[in-house]
């Protein structure tokens, strides 16, 4: 249990109270309220820094730590308080890694943005939303459920909008941030029917409860179905989040963000949210118990996608010209290796648990392993640029060359970074990503599919160093190809670097103490395979060939870009190149063929939904409308022409009978006294007619 | 303080008719508006404050659990005035509150005081404009607060007139129109409810013998409230057979589907809002609109379980149509208030979707999902308001690089917006969450479970038109003629404060209004499924 | 004795012909005159059923009718003698006072 639990709240809060102070007195602050977010980091490093020795020294070094959850107040209650959802932090060994990292990455970047953001204006906005994502980083790597996970991945998904946009009068920054948020939102909506799920078949979103409640679900209430599906739904929000294919799309423009934003937000934080989610979803891939059946579709599938990505996205970074850009795809290639790891290592975890066998973690690890690393040289390589950015304003590269001399420091550092990228040894990409490939090729001995993706991994590490060093030659050696005057950065930007640079020397060395990162992450067992320390003879093998094939990417990289001996254009001379070429710098097309999509279908959709609403949903209240008029009228002119006519017919009548009646009045005393003979005779003749009528009768009768 | 509910209606009735008829000038009828309207407001703010937590309400007395007489059955927290004087007639006149009308009420109330605030600058004709104001807002709270039919009904026809000529006077080019198609839709909506009304009380004897033991007809909601609640837990034999129940509630229905307003009764929205004047609008989507979800679950849901329980499907076919066509009609919006409208429309949808839910879940979130709408859209109106006023136009072609010159509207419409999508953090969320919770664990789905990825693709939808909206408005470089627009005037800034600081703290304290919905809904749904 | 019929017969002539005289004859005099003749018609009717049934008040009666029959006449003639002087005729046809 940690001591004073309460500081892990404080761990949130500083940020949260930044963003609030900022937002608010920004404007007063020096720098912005840039001191102030600085502070705020530190003080949650320190104290993430403190849970995370804690946890250690209880865990014991190469032991296990207690997973431990602190509760906080009710959101939703409920009438029984267990089903009530509250919000509440979880400490395990993974949490507790994840927040030191985030903070310290954190920390850096808010420091150098000190000066890289000295001139501009707009620095509270900057600084308040960078402080809100930090608060929701934090948040996501500290959730003890599922859905507090989502609240805090949808509060970095705003702020991530936010950021990307900042320079809102530029266009492009502003349709690169709708394009980020509705991108990753399509992810979110599959991450968010995952939690439905979750809570419909477990009454829990907790990953504690989860895990100990699934043996008795299954297979019952959990079919096998849902546990192949639920973890698919919660990897589809990490395909989003973490820039996948096929949500890739949006990456690449978000560089349209300062470059500190895409260090922090896109390489070293919030993309690899989505790989903390897979790993957490591990809860549903590898069960605790061999009563229940992994879901091995689930897994290949995560796999077949990361092996898939990893490939993909390095083709496109071979042929951009943008640094930020090559970053990017960069990015989404290693995260790529990433989910590969996490997919093969979970498939060798899984199959190890049906068949009741100890588990052996590796890939798990590796793949964390990877993620700690990546987030350092990542983001060293992108605060490089950003150094590289400011002094020459431009991205474009074909616009730099020569800079090592005026800036030695970043050219330095850079390449200690690229070195980490490519996979040499000693630096920490090599252990990482060697790591992750000899896991893979051990999956494939379960399932050969793995051996595919084994190459697949092993090409892209290929192409990996030959775009890596193609981006560091073109930047720094040959001849200087601009205008500009450049200059090195002050040191309140270069030390930050220097120190990420030390890191991707030593962030791998730092599991020795504690027999190997495994130790760091555990899940469910302690130890995983430690790199180069009683590693069978085949991994050594693999490890080699990984770094032969960088080897060979840096050295094409060294003959077409440094040496030129062999000029650029003869890979796109021939036709087949050519195409080759048009296609990745279209980028596969795909993002034309979202555009077309959303521009014909959704907004078509939404076109034509709305022209039937407006004439004929509309139309049809229109025309009843219209009717009531109709009919109106029509009562009317009843009204008054058919019955106020008999009305007046009536007395017109009346009228015209008594005029001619009137006319018998003719003042003649002889047609007077005819009448009154004439009414004699017919009294008379009635008179004998009716007795002569009854004699007549009477005599019928006898 | 024990008549603190009668006070509430009459209140803003007697101010109506000071701040109309005395005096001359604009300013004091203003300032009669505004301080009665924020009497009211404090008052309305004490009974949520005894809600929220019994051991504050000290100045009227806790809420009770009132009758009827058998124990046990209902106790939410209810808090009622009964005069009987009339009740040979079959009616009386009840008023009573709990968890499901409190916050409606005090939203009303809240909004109320944030148009008069938003329209401070109202030149035309002002003294009878406030009147209306607060005369409308009587009769909202008269709405929420009735529990006896025939008061129900009075109230919800008066409605009509206040928001009438609004519309009608003080609104848009084309007002006539919109104001004629909102009467005449309610109207008839209303009309067929008072089917219901009469075919509830000519079997009403039955109930009410059985709840109160006077064996007459009546127009007592807490009758059949009562009695439905005993019916479903199982200590009263009979009630309202089925037979008769879903012909009742097919009708009450149809007047509540117009009002909420729903697919395929809406075309009376989006006109009625684009002709309306902000403070109108605002008072029309933040609460009339409620009073369509209000009346689904105090009568369809309380009065009528078992038909409920048979016609759940419809509710949810409407619900999930309402947003997704709602949602995609928004995004060919050129007209921003139309924009906003529409997205209403789909919003409201949450609310059938979590009432055919028929868990205790889904229930609450389409409840909570009617305060935090009327919250937000009371936002989004006022803004739409504010541009119109700023730059002359609410033409999104027309707008561009707003975030340059008016950058707390864009502050405050980005929040409105994301609020509007339900980001998570602010209110939205969680009453969409938990209908959509709800929805998917509705017992009484089985396979067509995957069905709720239909409304699913509302939400990127709605996330699409509202970022797409906010990227035209907002963002890129502002254009010569909107290079003068002013930012928000002092007053508005008053409003959007208030309303912004609501949405964060519903946002992430939500347990504040829960805790009331969900005692009622737990309390006076015993039949609901689920959690 | 003189049969019933006879008389009843010459009564009924003279009706005719007094009938005759004042439905088509112009001249007012001449209408007077027919009229007596009806009324003698009818006292001859009179005393025809009185002799045949030995009753007396049959006589009576035509008394009575001979003295209405001359107060009639007087008064007719008066009449027509003003008519005469006021309008300077006594042709039925002319005389349409009380015409509509």
């Amino acid at each position: 249990m940690i001591a004073y639990e309460w500081v892990v709240w404080l761990i949130l809060l500083f940020p949260l109270a930044a963003f609030v102070l900022i937002g608010v007195l920004g404007r007063y602050l020096p720098e912005g309220g840039g001191h102030v977010a600085v502070g705020a980091m530190a003080g949650s490093f320190v104290l993430s820094l403190y849970v995370f020795i804690q946890v250690l020294q209880q865990g014991g070094l190469g032991g296990a730590f207690t997973p431990q959850t602190i509760e906080g107040f009710v959101w939703i209650p409920s009438l029984l308080p267990e089903n009530s959802i509250k919000i509440s932090l979880l400490i395990d060994n993974l949490s507790a890694l994840m927040l030191v990292l985030v903070s310290f990455l954190c920390l850096l970047i808010f420091i150098y943005s000190l000066g890289y953001m000295h001139e501009e204006e707009g620095k509270p906005r900057y600084y308040a939303e960078v402080s809100l994502f930090a608060t929701g980083m934090l948040g996501t790597v500290s959730a003890d459920n599922f859905l507090q996970l989502l609240i805090f991945w949808e509060i970095m998904g705003l702020c991530s909008y936010l950021l990307i946009g900042f320079w809102y009068r530029k266009p492009e920054a502003a349709a690169a941030a709708k394009k980020a948020f509705l991108v990753t939102r399509i992810g979110d909506v599959l991450f968010l029917v995952g939690v439905l799920v979750i809570w419909n078949v477990f009454a829990t979103l907790s990953f504690g409860e989860i895990q100990r409640k699934m043996a008795s679900l299954y297979p019952g209430t959990l079919t096998p179905q849902l546990l192949t599906l639920i973890p698919l739904l919660l990897f589809g929000g990490a395909v989003g989040k973490s820039a996948q294919f096929p949500l890739h799309a949006w990456l690449p423009d978000a560089m349209e963000g300062p470059t500190t934003v895409s260090a922090l937000i896109h390489a070293a934080t919030m993309v690899k949210a989505g790989v903390y989610l897979t790993a957490r979803a591990f809860i549903f891939l590898v069960p605790l118990s061999s009563a229940v059946e992994p879901p091995f579709t689930a897994i290949l599938v995560i796999a077949a996608i990361g092996g898939f990505t990893t490939l993909f996205a390095a083709t496109m970074a071979v042929v951009n010209f943008d640094i930020k850009r090559v970053l990017a795809f960069s990015t989404i290639s290693q995260l790529a290796y990433m989910f590969l790891g996490l997919g093969a290592g979970a498939y060798i975890m899984a199959t190890d648990v049906s068949r009741g066998e100890a588990v052996d973690s590796a890939g798990y690890s590796a793949a964390l392993y990877h993620l700690f690393n990546h987030a350092f040289f990542k983001a060293l390589l992108f605060l490089g640029a950003g150094s590289v950015i400011h002094a020459v304003n431009t991205n474009d590269m074909r616009e730099m060359g020569g800079l090592s001399k005026p800036l030695p420091v970043t050219s330095k550092v850079m390449l200690f970074g690229a070195l980490a990228l490519a996979g040499i040894v000693p630096f920490s990409g090599f252990f990482s990503k060697g790591e992750i490939l000899s896991v893979t090729f051990d999956a494939g001995s379960l399932n050969s599919g793995f051996y595919l993706l084994w190459a697949l991994g092993v090409g892209t590490a290929f192409l990996t160093a030959f775009y890596t060093f193609r981006l560091w030659f073109m930047t720094f050696r040959g001849e200087y190809r601009g205008h500009q005057h450049p200059h090195e950065s002050p040191p309140v930007m270069t030390v930050p670097l220097m120190i990420l640079a030390g890191f991707t020397l030593v962030s791998g060395l730092l599991a020795y103490p504690m027999q190997g990162f495994g130790n760091l992450v555990f899940f469910q067992r302690p130890e995983a395979a430690f790199p180069l320390l009683g590693v069978p003879f085949q991994h050594l093998l693999l490890e080699g060939v990984s770094m032969g094939v960088a080897v060979l990417g840096l050295a094409l990289a060294w003959a077409v870009y440094a040496t030129k001996r062999v000029p650029a254009e003869r890979f796109t001379a021939s036709r087949g190149g050519a195409f080759i070429h048009r296609m990745l710098t279209k980028r596969y097309w795909i993002d034309d063929a979202y555009d077309a999509f959303g521009r014909t279908v959704v907004y078509g959709t939404a076109r034509a939904l709305d022209w039937f609403d407006r004439r004929v949903i509309d139309g049809i209240v229109n025309g009843v409308g219209r009717a009531g008029v109709v009919v109106a009228t029509g009562t009317d002119r009843f009204d008054r022409q058919v019955i106020d006519g008999a009305v007046n017919a009536i007395s017109l009548e009346t009228v015209r009978t008594s005029l001619r009646l009137r006319q018998r009045q003719t003042g003649q005393v002889q047609s007077y006294a005819w009448v009154v003979v004439l009414g004699i005779v017919v009294v008379i003749a009635l008179m004998f007619g009716l007795s002569f009528l009854q004699r007549w009768w009477s005599g019928l009768g006898r | 303080m024990t008549y603190i509910l009668s006070l509430l209606i009459l209140i803003p009735l007697v101010g109506a008719v000071v701040a109309w008829f005395v005096g001359t000038s604009q300013r004091l009828a203003k300032l009669i508006a505004l301080g009665v309207s924020l009497i009211e407001t404090t008052l309305a703010t004490l009974l949520l404050v005894g809600f929220i937590n019994p051991g504050w309400a000290v100045f009227f007395g806790a809420p009770t659990t009132t009758p009827p007489p058998t124990p046990g059955a209902y106790v939410p927290l209810y808090y009622m005035e009964r005069y009987s004087g009339w009740s040979q007639f079959g009616f009386n006149y009840i008023v009573g509150v709990d968890g499901l009308s409190v916050p409606l009420i005090w939203l009303t109330t809240l909004l109320t005081t944030l148009a008069i605030v938003f329209h401070w600058d109202e030149e035309n004709r002002p003294r009878a404009f406030f009147g209306l104001f607060l005369f409308l807002e009587m009769t909202l709270v008269g709405v929420f607060m009735s529990l006896d039919l025939l008061l129900f009904a009075v109230f919800w026809e008066l409605v009509i007139i206040p928001m009438f000529f609004l519309i009608g006077i003080w609104g848009g080019p084309n007002r006539r129109y919109a104001a004629l198609k909102f009467l005449i839709f309610t109207q008839t909506g209303f009309v067929i409810m008072l089917l219901s009304i009469f075919a509830l009380y000519f079997n009403s004897a039955g109930v009410n013998a059985a709840v109160y033991g006077t064996n007459a007809n009546t127009l007592d909601m807490t009758a059949f409230l009562h009695g439905a609640l005993r019916h479903e837990t199982g200590t009263l034999a009979t009630y309202l057979t089925v037979g008769l129940q879903i012909p009742i509630f097919a009708a009450f229905l149809v007047g509540f589907l117009v009002k909420l307003p729903s697919f395929p009764f809406h075309t009376w929205l989006p006109d009625a809002h684009v002709e309306a004047p902000t403070g109108g609008s605002v008072l029309l989507a933040g609460v009339l609109l409620k009073m369509g979800g209000y009346g689904i679950f105090r009568i369809n849901l309380g009065i009528l379980p078992d038909a409920t329980k048979n016609l759940w499907w419809v509710l949810a076919v409407l619900g999930t149509v309402s947003m997704v066509y709602a949602a995609f009609v928004c995004l060919a919006q050129v007209d921003l208030k139309r924009l906003i409208a529409y997205s209403s429309i789909g919003h409201m949808g949450f609310v059938l979707l979590g009432a055919s839910s028929l868990t205790v879940i889904g229930v609450q979130g389409g409840i909570f999902q009617l305060f935090n709408h009327g919250i937000i859209t009371a936002i989004l109106f006022m803004l739409a308001g504010s541009v119109k006023h700023a730059t002359g136009t609410r033409d999104i072609p027309e707008l561009q690089g707003l975030a340059k010159v008016m950058p707390q509207f864009s502050f405050v419409l980005a929040i409105g917006f994301f609020a509007s999508l339900g980001l998570p953090g602010l209110n939205s969320f969680w009453s969409e969450f938990m209908v959509f919770v709800g929805a998917y664990g509705s017992p009484n789905l089985g396979e067509m479970r995957r069905l709720i990825i239909i409304p699913l693709i509302s939400i990127v939808v709605t996330a699409a038109y509202y970022v797409y909206t906010m990227q035209r408005i907002l963002f890129g470089e502002v254009p010569e003629k909107l290079g003068h627009s002013h930012d928000l005037l002092p007053w508005e800034r008053v409003s959007y404060v208030v309303l912004v600081a609501l949405v964060f703290l519903v946002g992430f304290l939500p347990f504040l209004f829960l805790g009331m919905i969900n005692t009622y809904t737990a309390g006076s749904f015993p039949w609901l499924g689920g959690l | 004795m003189i049969p019933l019929q006879y008389e009843l017969l010459l009564s009924a002539m003279l009706l005719c012909i007094g009938l005759y005289g004042v439905l088509a004859r112009r001249n007012g005099i001449i209408v007077l005159m027919s009229i007596e003749i009806i009324l003698n018609a009818s006292i001859l009717n009179f005393v025809a059923f009185s002799s045949y049934s030995g009753d007396a008040s049959g006589q009576v009666f035509a008394l009575l009718g001979i003295a209405v029959a001359a107060a009639e006449a007087a008064v007719g003639l008066a009449v027509f003698l003003g008519i005469y002087q006021t309008h300077g005729t006594i042709e039925l046809d002319k005389i349409r006072f009380l015409k509509w």
